[in-house]
């Protein structure tokens, strides 16, 4: 009976929109993170400034991008280590490994607008909220997506200010204000009630497409691929090619192209407005080799250049009056003549798979100052609190390739990182580990050198205490 | 199959114009010791590839890829799809790996020469390109390749091998002559086109960088984020001054763009070789690319390696004691030093150089020694005949004594000099560093057990 008249009690005193998750929370406050504290960095926002302190003593912080954060004003902290602040001038990341501030980049382009508060949940969801904009970023892929107007509970829509963070009982805080410091309304946002996001067809170049049919291109032409799906608060998607870390916004890729020839494999989601994936529409795309690299043109082409070389070769050695001894000549020089003209060529229009005969482009990208460099690491997490950086091939493998280890740690969850670790700790017993951490090192590119700023977390892993076998991501 | 073992014609060397050009620099004579010492570390090179290779090939052949966490993908190279070639089943890749382990060894000690350096070229060939194949293809095996493939075309094992031993042996016993050749057509074919291949090589990196970076590439920035993205142990403090860093993209271009100088001025070699050497190293310590052993080992095409046992010998054999001593030491340590830094200072690769310049040292401190070797049997006297047939028989300086035995003068001097020549067999010391390791090893026995 009681637990009728609380139900009673819950439904009367709290306006919802139905089937939205929104529920109107009047009288909750929120309060904002001033404090946070991760190791032995503790931040604090005092002033309107942020005060640093590391083992106790004060940290001056740098800002890559050069200037100030300005007014600072709320704190959040990333479950994978990393602190977040949202200032005047934007919203910034902190690790505790490092010295500077480095302004949140957002992918595509994406951008957050104004942000007055931020708050990161359990699944590594950056929520944030601005001038009238509410919004959620993944932390591991810094791809995220606004509310739209539609989205929000009719009375928000109007409001100027919001901000965001932790309800009591879970999920997010919406509070919205005509200013910072006098609340007018509190809404609790409960995010992943919607159903699975689902991606129902796709088309190719305008032409709706059978996923069982292979996508046919010829190297390096490329296509436009549009999808459609289901998503609570609309269906945007992203895709991805050859199992690539990076998901890529599909409305934003006017054309999908550099296909290098061979079978390729192109995945497309959906994704909902809590940034819940769909399962992945597996595409399978056959790209052909242009004209130039066709085998049986190449074969012909050498084959006739090769016989032009040789009865040259010939006739010169017929000339010169026929001697056995020297006859080895003229398949030698021909086949020298094809062998260089054919480095030559390589090296002006590469085939990637074309060894002996290469291209020389590596190392051809030009860096700027104030550039990115990301350096992708694999962390093991021990029991101690401590962190090792452990080579991906430590399980036993030969790699060309880090992402051949790292892609299905990123992308497998927890069942393949636990996979991992119990590989890695059957074979080094002595240096066990309990968690995984998939690290892209960031440094920034200064006339000083180059500043290292707040990693990027891809994925992170650690058994929960007393589990076996089984943790949280 | 090969070219002609007589010396070239008068009518030939009066000839004129492009083709008789073309015809000289490629057939023209070359130096048979040069051939030899280069075919030895080619085999060499061709060693410490396929064994770098192999854990990987022998992964994906057994099926032990990383107990499922790889994508196994059988990628051909564009040569395997045009020539229809599969990936090797784990028995074959066994089979293969022993072929080539077996006629490498052939190739290098010169037995049966052109037959065992083709094979090591046809199987190396199969074997890199099946790691290629199942990754990523690398830069390092080019030149190494395309000089296994020309070798048996040149009188490859005139000297410095068995073959040769065997031929004068057999000449002598039908009463001609024991001498050695020296000169030969053909014999500068392998030299030159890896010289050429590294030459295309060097060029289109640096002109490459220029086409599709232009010149701002040199702007610090670049290398600087290279060398951040792929650190390594020197990359930190190199990092903290731009202006060396557009002082070493300036210079690094330059030397890319302007090897084929190489090619045309002899002397420029002098300047080009080292600054190559240098350039490998500097990329494997500050961007983390590897040794690339087998691309430096190539560069050998571009020395006078028939000379370098007179250049040692009267360095470290005459003048004051403080030169001698001095100029081993200079020697062994820039040339073992480098191997040494490019294995990363892995014990045994410590071992390589400090032993032979703490050789080379003692024996030049030590007082000169005699050491008499008597024989009397006909036994006896048959190996020391052969001994003195090898090519490097030469070193060996027997000498008939009164008594019917061979003396042999051993100064301690005289054997620290030879100590650099071992060279060569720098890559196979790489082999043994790299099977003692415990965890590679382990590995993949475990990941072979895994796979069932």
């Amino acid at each position: 009976m009681e637990f009728l008249s609380a139900f009673l009690f819950a439904t009367a005193s709290f306006a919802q929109e139905a089937g939205s998750g929104w529920q109107e929370r009047p009288g909750e406050r929120l309060v904002p993170d001033r404090i946070l504290v991760e190791g032995s960095q503790r931040l604090e926002i005092r002033g309107g400034g942020l005060l640093c302190t590391r083992d106790g003593v004060g940290k001056e912080l740098g800002v890559t991008s050069g200037g100030q954060p300005g007014r600072v004003f709320d704190l959040a902290q990333d479950p994978a280590g990393l602190s977040l602040i949202a200032a005047e001038n934007g919203v910034f990341v902190l690790s505790r490994l490092v010295d500077a501030l480095d302004p949140l980049e957002p992918m595509d382009g994406f951008d957050m607008g104004r942000v007055n508060s931020v708050f990161v949940d359990g699944r590594r969801r950056l929520w944030w909220a601005g001038e009238g904009v509410f919004g959620v970023l993944d932390m591991s892929g810094l791809w995220g997506r606004r509310f739209r107007p539609q989205d929000l509970p009719e009375s928000l829509r109007a409001q100027r200010t919001l901000h965001v963070g932790r309800a009591r009982d879970g999920g997010v805080l919406v509070v919205a204000s005509k200013t910072d410091s006098s609340v007018r309304q509190t809404w609790r946002y409960r995010p992943d009630l919607g159903e699975r996001p689902r991606v129902l067809g796709v088309s190719v170049d305008g032409v709706s497409w059978d996923p069982e049919h292979p996508i046919e291109v010829t190297y390096p032409e490329g296509f436009r691929l549009r999808a459609s799906g289901t998503a609570l608060g609309t269906a945007s998607f992203r895709f991805r090619i050859d199992e690539h870390h990076v998901w890529r916004d599909l409305e934003l890729t006017e054309e999908i192209a550099g296909f290098t020839p061979g079978e390729h494999t192109l995945d497309v989601i959906a994704v909902d407005r809590d940034l819940n994936r769909s399962e992945p529409l597996r595409l399978k795309v056959h790209s052909a080799y242009p004209a130039r690299f066709d085998q049986r043109f190449v074969v012909v082409a050498l084959a006739l250049f090769a016989a032009l070389g040789l009865g040259g070769f010939l006739g010169r050695e017929w000339r010169l009056g026929w001697r056995p001894a020297w006859w080895l000549r003229a398949p030698l020089s021909t086949a020298l003549l094809v062998v260089l003209t054919a480095q030559v060529l390589a090296a002006i229009e590469p085939h990637g798979k074309g060894w002996p005969f290469m291209g020389y482009s590596m190392y051809t990208t030009r860096f700027d100052r104030g550039d990115a460099i990301f350096q992708v690491v694999l962390i093991g997490l021990h029991q101690n609190g401590g962190e090792r950086v452990i080579p991906p091939q430590a399980i036993g493998v030969a790699i060309d390739s880090l992402w051949q280890v790292l892609g299905p740690i990123v992308d497998g969850g927890e069942e393949v990182a636990q996979e991992y670790l119990d590989t890695y700790n059957e074979l080094h017993p002595e240096q066990s580990l309990v968690g995984l951490t998939v690290r892209a090192r960031r440094h920034r590119l200064t006339p000083r050198g180059a500043i290292e700023v707040a990693p990027q977390i891809l994925s992170h892993y650690r058994v929960p205490t007393g589990a076996e076998g089984r943790g949280e991501r | 199959m090969s070219g002609p073992a007589t010396p070239i014609p008068v009518e030939e060397l009066r000839r004129t114009g492009w083709l008789a050009h073309w015809d000289r620099y490629w057939f023209g004579e070359g130096s048979l010791c040069r051939l030899g010492a280069f075919r030895m570390i080619l085999m060499a090179a061709a060693y410490y590839a396929v064994w770098h290779k192999g854990f990987g090939v022998f992964q994906h052949a057994d099926g032990a890829d990383a107990v499922g966490y790889l994508q196994r993908v059988w990628n051909p190279i564009y040569a395997f799809q045009i020539l229809g070639l599969e990936a090797p089943g784990p028995q074959a890749a066994r089979r293969v790996y022993a072929l080539l382990m077996f006629f490498i060894a052939l190739g290098f000690v010169g037995l049966f020469s052109r037959l065992s350096t083709f094979v090591v070229a046809a199987l190396s060939f199969y074997w890199i390109g099946t790691a290629y194949s199942f990754g990523k293809p690398h830069h390092d095996c080019i030149g190494l390749m395309f000089a296994l493939a020309i070798l048996p075309f040149s009188p490859v094992g005139a000297r410095l091998s068995v073959d040769s031993l065997v031929a004068r042996w057999r000449s002598a016993r039908r009463g001609g002559s024991m001498e050695r050749p020296v000169l030969a057509p053909f014999a500068g074919l392998p030299l030159r086109l890896t010289m050429v291949t590294s030459a295309i090589g060097y060029f289109s990196a640096g002109a490459s960088k220029l086409v599709l970076a232009g010149f701002g590439w040199m702007n610090g920035y670049t290398l600087l984020g290279i060398m951040t993205e792929y650190r390594s142990d020197w990359s930190d403090p190199l990092s903290e001054n731009l202006f060396l860093l557009q002082v070493m993209s300036v210079g690094l271009i330059g030397i890319q763009v302007a090897f084929p100088i190489t090619l045309f001025s002899v002397r420029s070699r002098w300047i080009f070789i080292p600054m190559a050497v240098g350039f490998h190293l500097m990329a494997m310590k500050t961007m983390a690319t590897g040794p690339f052993l087998t691309l430096w080992f190539t560069l050998a095409a571009f020395i006078a390696l028939e000379r370098i046992p007179g250049v040692l010998r009267r360095g470290m054999t005459q003048g004051p004691l403080l030169w001698r001593m001095s100029f081993g030491a200079l020697f062994l340590g820039i040339s073992y030093g480098i191997v040494a830094i490019y294995m990363q200072h892995k014990s045994p690769w410590l071992l390589a150089v400090l032993l032979p310049i703490v050789l080379a040292v003692l024996f030049q401190c030590l007082p000169r020694m005699r050491v008499e070797l008597s024989y009397s049997s006909s036994a006896a006297r048959g190996w020391v005949a052969i001994l003195r047939a090898l090519d490097w028989g030469d070193l060996l300086r027997f000498r008939e004594s009164e008594a019917g035995g061979a003396t042999e003068p051993v100064s301690m001097a005289s054997i620290a000099w030879r100590v650099p020549l071992l060279l060569p067999l720098v890559p196979f010391l790489g082999a043994l560093g790299g099977m003692g390791s415990g965890t590679a090893r382990g590995s993949f026995r475990r990941a072979s057990k895994s796979a069932g």
